[in-house]
C-alpha cells in the first residue's frame, strides 16, 4: 500500500478514535460523578474535534515545514498531500461525533 | 521452580491484562448502551425539581395573597424557542428554572399593580451563563394575566 494512502486511513482511524475513546470515557466519568452522560459526550464530541484532528496530524511542525516548502520551493504537490491529510483527519473528527449523534438517535428511537 | 514461578507470572499478567481490557470494553459498551436512558431521567430529575420548586414559591406567596380579592398573578409559563437541536433538554430546563426564578417573587402580586414592560426587561438580552455555555435571551412576547406567559428566544453565544 502506498504510504501516502496508509497515512490517510491512520489519519482517519485516529482522529475517529480520539472523538469516539474520549466520549465513551468522558461518559463513564460522567456517569461516575453524577452527570448526565450522553449530554456529557456529545458536549465533549462537539468540542474535541479540532484536538483529534490535531493529534491526528501529530507532528503539525512538518506538516508546517511540508507547507513552507510547498509555498516557497513551489513543490505543490506537498501542499496538496497535506491538504488532503488534514481533510482525512476532519472527516475522522467528525464521522467519531455523528457516531456519537447516532447513539443518541438510536436512544431516541427505542423510548418511543 | 523458577520455571513454575515464570509460569504462574505469565499466566497471572496475561490474565489482568485480559480483565482490565474486559472491564473497559464491558464499561464502554454498557455506556453506550445506557446513557440516553440516564440522560432521560436526568431530565426527569430536573423537570421534577423545577416543579417542586415552583410549586413550594407559588403556594408560599399565595398563602400570602389568600385573603385579596382582586386579580393575582398565579403563575408562570416559559415558552423557549430555539432552534432546532440547538440546545439540548437539560439545558432548556435549566434555562427555564433560572428565569422562572427571577420572576417567583411576583406571584401573589396583584396584576394591576405590575408594569408588563419592566417584567420583559427583566430577561430581555440577559446572558446566561449555564454548564460552560452562554446563553442570549430575547423576549419576543409576554401577556400578562392570571398567568404571566413569556416567549423568549434562546441563542447559544460562541
Amino acid at each position: 500500500m502506498p504510504q501516502f494512502i496508509a497515512g490517510l486511513i491512520n489519519n482517519f482511524l485516529i482522529a475517529f478514535g480520539v472523538v469516539l475513546g474520549a466520549s465513551i470515557f468522558a461518559g463513564i466519568g460522567a456517569i461516575i460523578t453524577d452527570h448526565p452522560p450522553l449530554k456529557t459526550m456529545l458536549d465533549l464530541a462537539g468540542s474535541i474535534k479540532l484536538w483529534a484532528m490535531a493529534v491526528a496530524l501529530g507532528d503539525t511542525f512538518s506538516s508546517f515545514a511540508a507547507i513552507e516548502k510547498g509555498l516557497f520551493e513551489g513543490e505543490f504537490r506537498s501542499i496538496i498531500k497535506q491538504a488532503v491529510m488534514v481533510l482525512t483527519a476532519i472527516f475522522g473528527a467528525n464521522t467519531g461525533y455523528y457516531f456519537i449523534k447516532l447513539i443518541h438517535r438510536c436512544g431516541e428511537l427505542w423510548q418511543s | 521452580m523458577a520455571k513454575l514461578k515464570k509460569a504462574i507470572i505469565k499466566f497471572a499478567l496475561t490474565f489482568l491484562t485480559g480483565a482490565i481490557s474486559g472491564g473497559l470494553l464491558a464499561a464502554s459498551v454498557i455506556c453506550a448502551l445506557v446513557s440516553y436512558k440516564i440522560d432521560t431521567l436526568y431530565e426527569k430529575i430536573t423537570a421534577l425539581k423545577n416543579t417542586i420548586s415552583e410549586r413550594d414559591a407559588k403556594l408560599r406567596n399565595l398563602e400570602k395573597a389568600i385573603n385579596s380579592r382582586t386579580l393575582v398573578l398565579k403563575s408562570i409559563e416559559i415558552i423557549l424557542l430555539t432552534d432546532q437541536n440547538a440546545v439540548d433538554e437539560i439545558d432548556r430546563l435549566e434555562i427555564e428554572s433560572v428565569v422562572k426564578e427571577k420572576y417567583m417573587s411576583l406571584i401573589g402580586q396583584e396584576v394591576q399593580k405590575l408594569d408588563a414592560e419592566i417584567l420583559s426587561i427583566i430577561i430581555d438580552n440577559r446572558i446566561l451563563k449555564l454548564n460552560d455555555k452562554e446563553f442570549m435571551l430575547h423576549v419576543e412576547k409576554l401577556v400578562l394575566t392570571e398567568v404571566l406567559k413569556i416567549w423568549a428566544r434562546v441563542k447559544i453565544i460562541d
